[in-house]
């Protein structure tokens, strides 16, 4: 597949000067942004998003590599059965805007939080422990989740254009440091809308050659059923159970709720009739994504390459052969723009997490305006060069790595945050929902298997962290009263 | 909410209506979950797959799982969410003003 397509090559290219004009832009608002302002600027970008940037901060924020290579290449190895799991994602913006993310929209501009951390900081007493466990919990997982991500990005431009990984990896982190770091939440979101439509348009082109190279859905589902009838089964030729189905559908489903780089789009939206467009706007765009390119162009791809050395190739090497490759192109900048839309979002978060909570919170809170802007530049270009770093050395199944970050961070946050609901919730519990949480899923994910009753350890982690969470609150002091004031009064007082 | 009482705090009604949604919310995902895992298991897993029916060229269960299920739950939610969901002001702190004019 070491083929270099010229007009490939030019259609990527345009894309790429579109993310720089972007960039460029929004660096200069960020320019006129005064010192003073700066640090809110970059992170929340003056909490006046409309619905369609919200439902594409959110959706193509949460649909990346895992979405568009990753369940691919799941569904070409282990049949259908990856396809239900995908179709669990479909409501992700009903799930994070409705549930935590509605009364996170309110506190938000109480307390000014510019990331999930500062929510977790003021609702559970300033508590250290808690605020270091959820800042270690979002590095870790979000990193490496992050750098799956990137991984799979340069792997698609390998594939497409002959480049060699490293390289493709290269041009790659350069784009995305570029617009984080000089065009702030503002810079990354205007990024993610147009990363949003390039992702459909190659969505739409890809599914429909896909299908006519296939010889129609007929004689795909057909060829299917020749090579082996268990890949059109529910459980595919993994022979998974339905208990195990349905503990991918709390991963894909409800835990969405709490990723704390899905959250970033209820902290900044500007009404709730805003959030509402938000919703409707992001079941349509995920069903386009995930029912047809996800499913159908994986079912083609699996049909017209039935070999291949890497799972995750199966999309790209679909668009190698079924499309001109002037239009293959544009769908190797869908995919890129996918991951890309992602990893923007993510270094956003783990950067606010680091700088707000961490440096402004513990090592420097009198730091002059001047010094934070340049340590918020600083840390997201550092926290980028890192994630960058780390997927030079490339793991083989992306998909099994978006599930590990997902579980982790759900089992660490999903139970604490019903502390938004539960007046009687305090920072104990929190502690012991979040550390239990963590420890229950590493534990059963790597060493005690057995626990998780056939499901993915997610399930188990969840009802831990909940049992510690509630016990543990209730054996120990009542939250104060200034905490329940900020969270459930009606005025400041 | 008794904790609420006892330190004599009165309660932001947008925090009510926002649990009230948040519940809904978990209702959807249960109902949609329940549903496209009921299809599939009857559709898909009791039948082989030797036997299964083709509508336009799709077999049975994937159709009714990808596309037709999918389309009508987006349209039930987005009912939901528009008519049952609240509009209301996102200002951090409700003011006397806000509430109607009462003082």
């Amino acid at each position: 597949m070491e083929i270099i397509h010229p007009w490939a090559l030019v259609a990527f290219s345009l894309y790429i000067l579109i993310i720089l004009g972007i960039t460029v832009y929004s660096a200069r608002i960020m320019a006129r942004t005064k010192v003073g302002e700066y640090v809110d600027e970059f992170y929340t970008a003056g909490r006046g998003f409309g619905g369609v940037i919200i439902a594409f901060m959110i959706a193509a924020g949460l649909c990346s590599a895992g979405t568009f290579i990753g369940g691919p290449g799941l569904i070409w190895k282990l049949g259908l059965a990856f396809a239900l799991v995908g179709m669990a994602q479909l409501f992700m913006n009903l799930y994070v805007l409705g549930t935590f993310g509605a009364k996170i929209a309110i506190i938000s501009r109480r307390v000014n939080a510019r990331s999930l951390v500062d929510i977790f900081f003021h609702r559970y007493e300033k508590n250290k422990a808690v605020v270091i466990g959820v800042v270690a919990a979002i590095v870790i997982f979000l990193g490496f989740y992050c750098s799956a991500m990137v991984v799979g990005g340069g792997r698609v431009i390998e594939v497409m254009t002959g480049f060699p990984y490293h390289w493709g990896l290269l041009l790659y982190a350069a784009i995305v440091v570029l617009y984080t770091t000089f065009g702030g939440l503002r810079g990354t979101a205007i990024a993610i809308l147009v990363q949003g439509i390039v992702m459909t348009i190659a969505t739409a082109i890809l599914v429909v050659a896909g299908i006519i190279y296939a010889g129609g859905v007929a004689a795909m589902f057909n060829a299917m059923l020749a090579r082996s009838p268990d890949f059109l089964t529910p459980v595919g030729t993994a022979h998974v159970s339905f208990k195990w189905i349905f503990s991918l559908w709390v991963t894909f489903g409800i835990a969405i709720a709490v990723l704390p780089h899905a959250i970033m789009g209820s902290l900044v939206y500007k009404s709730t009739r805003a959030a509402k467009r938000a919703i409707i706007i992001g079941a349509v765009v995920v069903f386009l994504w995930t029912a047809l390119l996800t499913i159908l162009s994986a079912i083609a791809g699996a049909v017209v390459h039935p070999e291949l050395a890497i799972p995750d190739y199966n999309l790209p090497a679909l668009a190698l052969v079924a499309l001109p490759p002037a239009v293959a192109g544009i769908v190797l900048a869908g995919i890129a723009a996918a991951v890309q839309s992602t990893v923007g979002i993510m270094l956003m978060v783990i950067s606010a997490a680091l700088v707000s909570n961490i440096y402004q919170g513990y090592f420097k809170p009198s730091a002059s305006p001047d010094l934070m802007k340049k340590v918020t530049r600083g840390a997201t270009a550092a926290v980028g060069i890192i994630v960058f770093a780390l997927a030079f050395t490339a793991p083989p199944m992306l998909e099994y790595i978006v599930i590990f970050c997902i579980g982790g961070l759900a089992s660490a946050f999903f139970a604490p945050l019903f502390g938004l609901f539960w007046p009687r919730a305090n920072q104990y519990g929190a502690i012991a929902g979040i550390y239990g949480g963590i420890i229950t899923y590493i534990l059963a994910k790597q060493f005690v298997k057995s626990i998780t009753l056939g499901m993915d350890p997610i399930v188990i982690a969840i009802v831990v962290s909940g049992i510690l969470f509630v016990g543990v609150s209730l054996l120990t002091p009542k939250p104060s009263r200034e905490t329940l004031q900020l969270f459930w009064g009606k005025t400041k007082a | 909410m008794k904790i609420l009482e006892e330190y004599g705090i009165e309660e932001d009604p947008r925090f009510k209506n926002r649990y009230r949604e948040m519940l809904i919310v978990l209702g959807c995902w249960a109902a949609y979950m329940v549903t496209m895992l009921s299809v599939a298991w009857l559709m898909g897993q009791r039948v082989p797959p030797e036997n299964y029916t083709f509508i336009l060229g799709f077999p049975e269960w994937i159709l009714a799982t990808i596309i037709i299920i999918p389309l009508v739950f987006i349209g039930i939610f987005s009912f939901i969410v528009m008519r049952v969901f609240k509009d209301e002001s996102l200002e951090p702190w409700l003011n006397e003003k806000q509430e109607g004019g009462r003082k």
